[in-house]
């Protein structure tokens, strides 16, 4: 198999975030770049439905919760490991996600509709975790402290081992992301994302492909919640699935560049660390999303299709003309 | 049996009946036109039988199977269809547009040869003029080898000398048995290219008459002219 330029930079990248854990010992930074992995998977996770098949979600926290908490729930209650636990969720989460997205893309709610949906759908499913007695209502639950432990999934004395993991979780939602949007689904969701009419003129089942898009894109982001779960030890409806989860998810894909792969990953490494120094620099947690806010408006302003969608537009597009 | 029967159909939105009670047949091979003034219900109709529009009351049947209730994507295998607007996958090349559909690259080559798209085929559709839009989007319905063919203002926005091409492949298709239904406005162009004409005025079907005969029809001069 020969690989492209492009496959070359992103292996040498990856090699280069695999040796950062030898260089540094630093916490700090360690704790940062688990979180830019983190948000990036995450923004992966969403950019499936949201970037490929054009249906822009602001529920994903619902998906992200029902990962963490099946895995968290799971392990105290039955004792299952959280590496099964993480299945469970992730099938849960599929689950639920193909149950509010059938009558939704069935009926045809599209665009503004949409978003309104899967938020007042992740608001119902947080509000019914905050009064509910299985999810520890709104004290939440709390992991039992374990000794380190690779299948426990517990590292308290050194976070290398979340650093690998959620690197490893990031290159496979990378490539899996790959696969799909090379892969003869993948052109069917790009067609559903730029005219769905057009789309079932030529024969792809929109309603079948938005569906799967919906279930892969759910199970990742459970995957995401558990791994959440297992790194802060601590689970609340108020923290875990509200909006502003949701937005978090979003934000790296909107900012990098929406329906691109590197998109979600360019988007988190600005933002993310940014985060971090705010907070570190003036401890108030208001200021650091006054400046995302901010970033964020400039984006949007500036650069509509993010990041990685306007260097497409005015280097990679006007190429192919000259040629 | 012909392949394609329309009956009573009937379609309204609010108060207004853009199809009304229009009912014809099509034999398999037949190269039709569509054609009538502004707001006559032309694509109103496209949209029926494609499946985009379900009829308020009326029956389509194709190859004797009635279809009302089949989505449109299932439509789709045997009943191709361009818009009016033309409608490509703008997000991807000119290649990927025809992959989309089917994962046949040798095949969308060659359509891309047949409509003059080849030097195009890495070109974003997003890049393409209007009237190359209106090839690609032609081509893409071929890839699924449709039986029957609906198209919505095929020539609009195409050069002179890439509609003499166009309407050389129609007649090419039609010839190996491919029906074909085209809305066009322009009249020398629907009568150089069709054999039988159907006219719509305010939804209802005012003639249905071989090409030769459209130009003398009264209800026809009057529905264009006025009277």
């Amino acid at each position: 198999m020969r690989l492209n330029r492009k496959a070359y930079f992103y292996i040498l990248f990856f090699i280069i975030l695999f040796i950062i854990p030898v260089l540094t010992d630093s916490r700090l930074i360690l704790n940062i770049l688990i979180m830019v992995f983190f948000y990036s998977y995450l923004s992966l996770a969403w950019n499936i439905l949201a970037g490929f098949a054009g249906q822009y979600s602001v529920g994903h926290a619902a998906y992200f919760g029902i990962g963490a908490y099946t895995t968290a729930l799971l392990y105290l209650r039955t004792g299952l490991i959280p590496w099964l636990g993480i299945l469970v969720g992730a099938a849960l989460a599929s689950l639920f996600a193909l149950g509010i997205s059938y009558p939704t893309f069935r009926f045809g709610i599209k665009g503004y509709y949409y978003i309104l949906t899967t938020l007042a759908v992740a608001e119902i499913l947080r509000r019914i975790f905050l009064y509910w007695d299985l999810t520890g209502r709104a004290d939440g639950i709390r992991y039992p402290l374990e000794p380190d432990s690779f299948w426990l999934f517990q590292f308290h004395w050194d976070r290398t081992p979340y650093y690998y993991i959620i690197l490893v979780f990031l290159i496979l939602c990378m490539f899996i992301s790959y696969i799909i949007r090379n892969s003869q689904f993948g052109l069917h969701l790009l067609a559903i994302r730029d005219d769905e009419d057009a789309a079932q003129s030529v024969r792809i089942n929109t309603l079948k492909c938005k569906l799967i898009a919906a279930a892969i894109s759910a199970a990742l982001t459970a995957v995401g919640g558990a791994f959440y779960a297992q790194y802060t030890l601590f689970l609340e409806p108020d923290t875990t699935m509200t909006l502003f989860v949701s937005i978090d998810i979003l934000l790296p894909s909107l900012i990098g560049g929406v329906g691109t792969t590197a998109g979600p990953l360019i988007g988190s490494f600005l933002l993310t660390p940014l985060a971090w120094i705010l907070r570190i620099a003036y401890g108030a947690e208001v200021l650091h999303m006054i400046i995302r806010g901010v970033v964020l408006m400039i984006v949007v302003a500036l650069v509509p299709k993010g990041i990685v969608g306007t260097i497409i537009d005015y280097y990679i597009r006007p190429l192919h003309i000259k040629r | 049996m012909p392949q394609l029967q329309v009956m009573n159909l009937v379609k309204t939105y609010g108060g207004v009946r853009a199809v009304n009670d229009v009912s014809f047949e099509v034999e398999k091979g037949e190269l039709i036109g569509l054609i009538g003034p502004n707001g006559s219900g032309k694509t109103t109709l496209l949209d029926l039988i494609s499946g985009f529009f379900k009829p308020d009351s009326g029956k389509i049947f194709f190859e004797g199977r009635l279809i009302n209730n089949l989505e449109p994507f299932k439509r789709a295998a045997y009943i191709g269809r361009t818009f009016q607007v033309s409608r490509v996958f703008k997000g991807m090349t000119v290649l990927e547009n025809l992959l989309a559909v089917v994962k046949d690259k040798q095949r969308a080559n060659e359509l891309l040869e047949l409509v003059g798209l080849t030097e195009l085929s890495a070109e974003y559709a997003s890049n393409l003029s209007g009237g190359q839009q209106k090839l690609l989007e032609f081509a893409r319905v071929l890839m699924l080898s449709p039986r029957l063919i609906l198209m919505d203002e095929p020539f609009a926005g195409v050069t002179p000398s890439m509609i003499d091409r166009l309407v050389e492949v129609i007649n090419t298709l039609n010839r190996q048995g491919i029906t074909f239904m085209i809305v066009e406005h322009n009249m020398s162009l629907a009568f150089r290219l069709c054999r039988r004409c159907i006219v719509l005025d305010r939804g209802m079907i005012i003639a249905d008459e071989p090409v030769s005969q459209i130009p003398y029809n009264y209800r026809v001069i009057e529905a264009y002219l006025g009277e």
